[in-house]
């Protein structure tokens, strides 16, 4: 089958980790996003890591377009990730992990316009001449996610992006990163325990369960 | 096919580990002079081997059995004063130029030394006790900051659970504090005694005879005063073996902190009375024995004759020996870097452990049997006397790279656990990625690698005594050749300006200094 021209295509994508195997079968449009939900440990976080490239598929296609990305090494894929932890150098501080984003971390005036913008809204414009170290677990989140949502990479791919923040902070991302994904046509994948994130932000949702198939 | 860029890293594994096939070839006699086993049906070879081992053992005991008071003071009492100031010391006693510290205890306790008077008449400072008093001066310290580390690393959570608990000291001590301990106790003791026992500077200084000699110096007065190579194989081969098989065996015993800078702790019980007297006792007289032959140096340099000192040579000698650490603290940083680049890359646990290996493989061949091995390869094909210099500043940046990879990788390898991943996603550049990210982690540990490396090499002996000449000393053997002349004064003035250069050297470079 061909794939879609616009947006992620994910063909019969086999993978294995220890005794658990998936399949996944799906397809995501730019400008949409597409939560994933599942127990813990079922396997939301293997998929990321396959998609970002950093867990290898058994089999099955991974398409951007009309390019192939399944065999891309890490640094060539389009993708862009938030990590559940470790998404912010310690010993550097906010400002220059920000840039670090951007090509030869030397980002636009226009990219850092937007950047700065994304940090009033958040509530952060405050911590940038500070370390992580001294923020607070839901001021680096903030962060970490305007970095990864502000990089030149249509795919972007979120792991649990709110879990510190409180319900007031995690609506204001939400709808910022909804905008963000909307305005540049961006590709999320959103690894969430809630719901409610789901219904409120999600475009579609896929459920994972290990040994069996899962389609949307 | 390897990439050209994939190619300096396993050519500076390959260099590392030539260096030291080409000492064993030339050790195995290559086609010119075979080992002495004669040696074996003379006495004092025998005198010697003895007491190389007896004062290694000694040594170590000693070190280990004083630290753990003290450290557990450190560690446990939040009254004591200084205790940063202390252990800042204790790092600088353990990286100190020998001659520094042997001019220290001369002054006190050598033949017109001040405590001399209260020892009795049967005090002999010169032999072992003078080598026990510098060993362990040497090795306490490192003792002291890996014990209390290690009290440091119990969790706070064991203290309250053993004080809701109503253990009693004992009881504390032997569920909570013991099991931290042991596994460290063999794996201290072990390296004190290799240290020992490839002891150079020390026992040259206050040794004398085969009754308190070690190999290592017999190999320097095989070599150097009988010109008997023969001679000087066979001890190095001795050497070689007995401090392979030891260090093998210490190495099963458990694992090393090394200097980790010590750590905030949280909540700590209170100690009793007796204890934290007795504590506090140990804290004290560690202070006293730390830094009094250093503060003995001060009045002893007083009465020098400003008139007659060599203040030209001073002046030379010791930028010649600012030039040579400096440059083999460089190269040191250079090569460590290049070995953790090879290393980051190797994915199998394999690879990295022969890597690892390469690296710390310094550690177990002596420094002197090293510069023999070199020293004899290249005689027939270059002039020592026009390029010792090379050799000097190559082989003290290897004797140090095993200290420098032991308390890098702790940092590289936690650096790869959290950031591997972030940075694969970042997609930063190779050069971008070591300059912007990479150093700057690991600044601080490089600091402290290059500072200790910087005071490790400017105090070196062992090499120097190899490939130096008299033409153009260093400030060590300055000092040692004005006290081997009876000139204390000019001996403990230039041991002032060692000392000064090496506190210098590890304030400016300490991680905590260098943050600010």
């Amino acid at each position: 089958m061909r794939p879609n021209k616009l947006g992620l295509d994910v063909r019969d994508l086999h993978i294995r980790r220890e005794s658990l195997s998936w399949r996944y079968d799906f397809h995501v449009a730019t400008g949409q996003m597409l939560a994933v939900m599942g127990e813990s440990g079922c396997g939301k976080s293997t998929l990321l890591d396959t998609l970002g490239g950093f867990y290898p598929a058994e089999q099955g296609q991974i398409y951007l377009g009309e390019q192939s990305i399944a065999t891309l090494d890490i640094r060539l894929r389009p993708v862009s990730t938030l990590f559940q932890q470790y998404n912010l150098f310690e010993h550097l501080t906010v400002e220059q992990n920000l840039k670090l984003g951007f090509c030869k971390a030397s980002p636009t005036p226009a990219q850092w316009q937007q950047v700065e913008q994304a940090l009033a809204l958040l509530g952060v414009q405050e911590q940038l001449k500070r370390k992580p170290s001294v923020l607070s677990g839901g001021q680096r989140q903030r962060i970490a996610l305007i970095r990864v949502m502000l990089r030149e990479q249509p795919i972007v791919l979120l792991d649990e992006p709110f879990s510190a923040l409180d319900a007031q902070t995690r609506r204001l991302c939400g709808d910022w990163v909804k905008h963000v994904c909307q305005e540049q046509q961006k590709i999320v994948l959103m690894v969430t325990h809630e719901a409610m994130d789901a219904q409120e932000w999600a475009d579609q949702t896929l459920w994972v369960q290990p040994l069996q198939s899962t389609d949307v | 096919m390897p990439r050209l860029d994939q190619l300096p890293g396993p050519l500076l594994l390959s260099g590392l580990l030539a260096v030291s096939l080409v000492a064993f070839w030339a050790l195995m006699g290559w086609g010119r002079s075979a080992a002495d086993v004669s040696l074996l049906s003379e006495p004092w070879f025998w005198q010697v081997l003895e007491f190389s081992l007896v004062q290694a053992l000694l040594s170590s005991v000693v070190s280990v059995l004083l630290a753990i008071p003290v450290a557990r003071a450190l560690a446990l009492d939040t009254g004591l004063v200084a205790k940063a100031w202390f252990l800042r010391w204790c790092l600088l006693c353990f990286v100190m130029p020998s001659l520094v510290l042997i001019t220290g205890l001369v002054a006190l306790f050598g033949r017109s030394g001040y405590l001399t008077p209260w020892l009795g008449e049967h005090w002999r400072f010169y032999g072992l006790n003078g080598i026990l008093l510098a060993h362990v001066f040497l090795n306490l310290p490192f003792a002291i900051r890996v014990f209390c580390h290690r009290w440091q690393m119990i969790p706070e959570t064991a203290w309250k659970l053993s004080s809701q608990l109503g253990f009693r000291t004992w009881q504390t001590f032997w569920l909570v504090e013991w099991p931290v301990l042991r596994g460290v106790i063999p794996a201290v003791a072990g390296f004190i005694f290799l240290l020992c026992f490839n002891s150079f500077a020390v026992v040259l200084a206050l040794g004398g005879g085969p009754s308190a000699s070690t190999l290592e110096v017999a190999i320097y007065q095989a070599l150097k005063y009988q010109f008997n190579p023969a001679e000087a194989l066979f001890l190095a081969w001795t050497q070689l073996l007995i401090v392979g098989v030891l260090y093998v065996l210490f190495r099963r015993l458990g694992k090393l902190e090394w200097l980790s800078p010590a750590q905030e702790t949280g909540w700590r019980p209170s100690q009793g009375a007796a204890i934290t007297l007795i504590g506090r006792c140990a804290y004290g007289m560690a202070v006293l024995f730390l830094v009094l032959p250093i503060l003995t140096l001060l009045p002893a340099a007083m009465r020098i004759n400003l008139a007659v000192f060599p203040w030209d040579e001073l002046m030379q000698v010791t930028l010649r020996s600012l030039g040579f650490a400096s440059l083999a603290s460089l190269c040191l940083l250079v090569c460590v870097v290049g070995v953790f680049s090879v290393w980051r890359q190797s994915t199998s646990a394999r690879r990295r452990a022969i890597i690892e290996a390469i690296a710390l493989h310094h550690l177990m061949i002596p420094g002197m049997v090293l510069s023999v091995g070199i020293y004899l390869f290249f005689l027939p094909y270059l002039s020592w006397h026009e390029w010792g210099w090379v050799a000097i500043i190559l082989l003290n940046t290897l004797v140090a790279l095993p200290f420098a990879f032991t308390q890098l990788k702790p940092a590289v390898f936690e650096y790869d656990q959290q950031y591997r991943r972030l940075v694969s996603d970042l997609k930063l550049g190779a050069w971008r990625h070591f300059y912007c990210v990479y150093v700057p982690y690991l600044r601080p540990t490089l600091q402290r690698v290059l500072g200790m490396s910087f005071v490790l090499a400017l105090g070196d002996m062992a090499i120097f005594s190899i490939f130096g000449r008299d033409e153009w000393r260093t400030l060590p053997w300055l000092i040692y050749s004005l006290a081997g002349s009876y000139r204390m004064a000019d001996a403990a003035l230039a041991a002032l300006l060692l000392m000064g250069i090496s506190m210098l050297v590890l304030r400016v470079l300490e991680p905590n200094n260098a943050s600010k």
